[in-house]
């Protein structure tokens, strides 16, 4: 039987500090994920992420079992891909469209290409603002409930759900231009 | 044939799983062992004040019916009923809110008539002073995070908002959401600590 984030915790509040590791191999991968659309790189992603980790484990004695850990965990990460993206770090290599405009003929010359759609992924995300783009994160790939949301980014239910809406069109206009290429 | 939705490709890309490098795995665990234990973190107490004896029969009705379990709405109109009672009798004997105190907690403990101190429920106001906003709500780990599931009732006399519910002892944590989009701390509460925990909040210790 698997045991609950909550009993992990309880293990490390209690010294056990090696079960954090329990914690970190149920969550590190889909984070990395969620984080390498919402910065634009894997390199930084896997940095966001480890920092949210350590920062969650400083904090741990604050995390309140009425709460899922992952929750928790997603409303650090957020923060901390907030900050990457505001102090503009590495900027350049967080989203290649800014010095590199030729997507279509990336995508094009290599169809089949993994590398190259992944990089499609990331530069279509990276023409929709911030704000826009973690909403759709959260809400498509992460599946959050608006609430849910609310919760993890501190903005209100309406202002999430128009951000959705309009980070859905502005990525329709943008795939339809590359795939009219 | 209709063309296929490019957005929805485009998503499910996006959901595809990733593998980190395990060095970094490796490297954050040896990180956390240099980093110092963490500890738990002390909040603020709230204040009891007398009981009413029928919005303990209230309380007692609710009994099985936790805030972890409950719906948001649930909660919110049994502390309302609860709260009317109560104040009932505040018109006569209580004084009005002292200003500047946002949280106060109205009802005294089952636990002072009843054998099982666990299961205890208290009834606390929340309130907050916005004459300008449209809409405020609470949202806090007791509804989960729920935005819009508890607002709160605005009187238009002084421009304060309040709402009642019913809690469980412990430590919680809340904030007020304004007009839907800003998340305000208690004004007169403890902030919690301030790290990345975003939204701003703050603490409420409801003793047994």
């Amino acid at each position: 039987m698997e045991t609950s984030d909550a009993a992990v915790v309880r293990r490390v509040l209690s010294g056990d500090v090696e079960a954090y590791s329990i914690l970190v191999e149920r969550y590190f991968d889909h984070y990395v994920r969620f984080a390498v659309h919402l910065v634009g790189n894997r390199e930084d992603a896997e940095e966001v992420v480890q920092d949210t980790f350590l920062r969650a484990y400083r904090a741990l004695g604050r995390y309140e079992e009425r709460e899922r850990f992952g929750a928790w965990l997603l409303r650090i990460l957020v923060n901390r891909a907030r900050t990457v993206s505001a102090i503009g770090r590495r900027r350049e290599k967080m989203f290649p469209d800014q010095i590199d405009e030729s997507l279509p003929e990336a995508s094009e010359a290599h169809p089949a290409d993994r590398a190259a759609l992944r990089e499609e992924m990331a530069r279509a995300l990276s023409q929709i603002g911030t704000d826009q783009r973690e909403a759709f994160l959260l809400h498509y790939v992460e599946g959050l409930s608006y609430e849910e949301m609310a919760a993890v980014t501190g903005s209100g239910v309406s202002a999430l759900k128009m951000r959705v809406k309009r980070s859905c069109e502005r990525l329709r206009e943008i795939l339809q231009g590359v795939n009219r290429v | 044939m209709p063309t296929p939705d490019p957005l929805a490709a485009f998503i499910a890309g996006l959901r595809e799983p990733v593998s980190a490098d395990p060095a970094s795995k490796r490297r954050l665990m040896e990180l956390v062992r240099e980093s110092p234990s963490p500890a738990p973190v002390a909040g603020v107490v709230a204040r009891p004040v007398p009981t009413r004896s029928r919005a303990l029969a209230t309380i007692r009705r609710m009994r099985g019916t936790g805030p972890s379990t409950a719906s948001a709405s649930t909660l919110a109109t049994a502390a309302g009923i609860a709260l009317l009672l109560a104040v009932g009798s505040q018109e006569r004997a209580a004084p009005p809110l002292t200003p500047g105190r946002r949280v106060v907690t109205l009802g005294d403990s089952v636990a002072s008539v009843a054998s099982s101190i666990r299961d205890t429920l208290r009834i606390v106001q929340f309130m907050l002073t916005a004459p300008a906003a449209s809409r405020v709500a609470l949202a806090g780990d007791f509804n989960n995070w729920d935005t819009r599931g508890t607002p709160l009732a605005r009187d238009t006399r002084d421009g304060r908002w309040a709402v009642t519910l019913a809690l469980a002892p412990g430590r919680h944590t809340y904030a007020y959401v304004v007009d839907d989009t800003q998340w305000v701390r208690d004004p007169a509460a403890t902030p919690a600590e301030p790290n990345e925990l975003a939204p701003p909040r703050s603490v409420l210790i409801v003793n047994r």
